[in-house]
């Protein structure tokens, strides 16, 4: 969970949402007879529940303009789960996908415990072997939590589903976490710190932390009290800001983002051995090194990422509630649409079309192909829509020159060969 | 205030419109094996087996544990 935008009036409320790129301006037909074909989806977010035990400060989701999860079913119930794994199955078939990648979500999707998310995996996983044959579809499956709810019997549990597990946090202390209270304002630290001491006990279930940065946090603090958890893997998010939903900034050349993140670069990169997997800088070395990124927030791989809210809505994801109110909205659900149909809709089409979707000036800029533009939700504007450059523009590229900074004696060092 | 849309990008907004170095095209199989760098070996291993595996490049949600192959 990130940064809500200082007024939900700011961030759309006072205009007509139809008129922003891409829903206004994206010709999907035409992009399609220019080449840029749809990518089947291989990414379900699957919203098991729609509340939060949590009610963090800055929560997008509770706070932000979009209040959609108070008209929703607290929970996914059943007759959504079911449709919901026939349209995957479907959706698998028609593609014939090799493999698929669930991820339960919220909310807080163990508000109801291990038993519903696990029926919900293995509904997925049931239906796509019935559709394409058994072992033909590997399924990937994760859930990701708050950490407040995991207990040996929890994470057991899931661990023997073959879920892995998730866990959102601000840091490794309980300074990090301020924000992060519950809905009597108590901190919700010492029960996440609890669940997470649990996972590290169970490296097999253990998926890793998301991490959204606090500029003014200390960087190496942050991450080392993070890897005292031991994560397998971790991210480090910009915060879900955009352009009018200022991010407080006081200039356009302060890079409070990039310069903390370089730190935490330079930490990690000069360890005598690896200690974790950090996705954003794995991406952004793998984009440099000329491979493609496997990421939204930079690269212009085309994101194949759905969402399926609890009332079986078909979704754009959640970033996207910064934007204004109904922003992740396609119009379509479970019930009456196909996965296919939602390949259509002009937001996720804008996000498969690589460059197509940038604005002039990142086209005009020499860090694009490494970028892509940044994360989608934070090139909104509210006069336009999503053909902007990121908000946080200038500190992905203080991030990006550092790397390839300090990339190039390694490289030049080896004196590689070229292919 | 941040850089505003339609602001064509320049030093003065902390935009350099130097290019970055070419690191593409380098054989990155004999990188993987250079200890000299344990971290950069163990990210280029990684990035590999991840090309070697799919035939084509897709992006995942950032709000969801890292995808690994």
């Amino acid at each position: 969970m990130t940064t809500a935008p200082s007024s939900p009036t700011e961030a759309g409320h006072r205009h007509n949402t139809s008129a922003l790129w891409p829903l206004q301006g994206l010709d999907v037909a035409a992009a399609r007879a220019a080449g840029h074909q749809a990518v089947p989806f291989q990414q379900f977010v699957l919203k098991m529940h729609s509340r939060c035990n949590f009610a963090c400060t800055y929560c997008y989701v509770y706070s932000g303009p979009d209040q959609s999860w108070r008209r929703r079913p607290r929970t996914a119930p059943a007759e959504v789960v079911a449709k919901t794994a026939t349209r995957i199955a479907d959706h698998a078939k028609t593609h014939m996908l090799s493999e698929v990648h669930l991820n339960v979500h919220g909310g807080e999707p163990l508000l109801t415990g291990a038993a519903a998310p696990i029926r919900y995996v293995t509904a997925v996983r049931e239906a796509i072997d019935a559709a394409v044959g058994p072992g033909f579809c590997q399924v990937q499956a994760t859930l990701q939590t708050n950490g407040s709810m995991l207990t040996e019997g929890v994470v057991t549990e899931l661990a023997d589903a073959g879920l892995k597990i998730g866990v959102s946090l601000d840091g490794g202390r309980a300074r990090h976490n301020r924000h992060r209270v519950d809905h009597r304002g108590r901190p919700g630290w010492p029960a996440a710190s609890r669940g997470l001491r649990v996972l590290a006990r169970h490296p097999d279930a253990y998926g890793g932390i998301l991490c959204t940065i606090d500029p003014s946090s200390n960087p190496i603090d942050v991450y080392e009290s993070l890897l005292s958890f031991t994560p397998p893997s971790m991210d480090l998010l910009l915060p879900h800001t955009n352009w009018s939903s200022s991010p407080g900034r006081k200039t356009g050349i302060a890079t409070p983002y990039g310069n903390w993140l370089a730190d935490v670069f330079d930490h990690w990169f000069h360890a005598e051995s690896p200690q974790t997997t950090i996705r954003l800088f794995t991406e952004i070395i793998g984009l440099l090194t000329g491979q493609e990124s496997g990421t939204e927030s930079v690269g212009s791989s085309p994101v194949v990422a759905v969402v399926v809210d609890t009332d079986g809505a078909i979704e754009q994801v959640d970033s996207l509630k910064t934007a204004y109110s109904g922003a992740p909205e396609t119009g379509l659900n479970v019930f009456h649409h196909t996965f296919n149909e939602a390949l259509d809709h002009p937001g996720i089409a804008a996000r498969q079309i690589g460059t197509a979707a940038l604005s002039d000036q990142c086209l005009s800029c020499p860090v694009v192909g490494i970028c892509g533009g940044g994360n989608y939700a934070h090139r909104f504007d509210a006069r336009n829509g999503f053909r902007n450059p990121s908000v946080h523009c200038a500190d992905l590229e203080r991030l990006i020159r550092h790397i390839a900074d300090r990339l190039r004696p390694f490289l030049l060092k080896a004196r590689l060969p070229r292919d | 205030m941040p850089l505003p849309p339609g602001t064509a990008l320049s030093p003065r907004d902390g935009h350099q419109a130097i290019e970055l170095p070419d690191f593409t095209g380098l054989h990155l199989a004999s990188l993987a094996g250079d200890v000299s760098n344990p971290v950069l070996a163990a990210v280029v291993t990684s990035l590999l087996a991840r090309a070697g595996s799919r035939s084509n490049a897709v992006a995942f949600y950032d709000d969801s544990p890292f995808v690994t192959y």
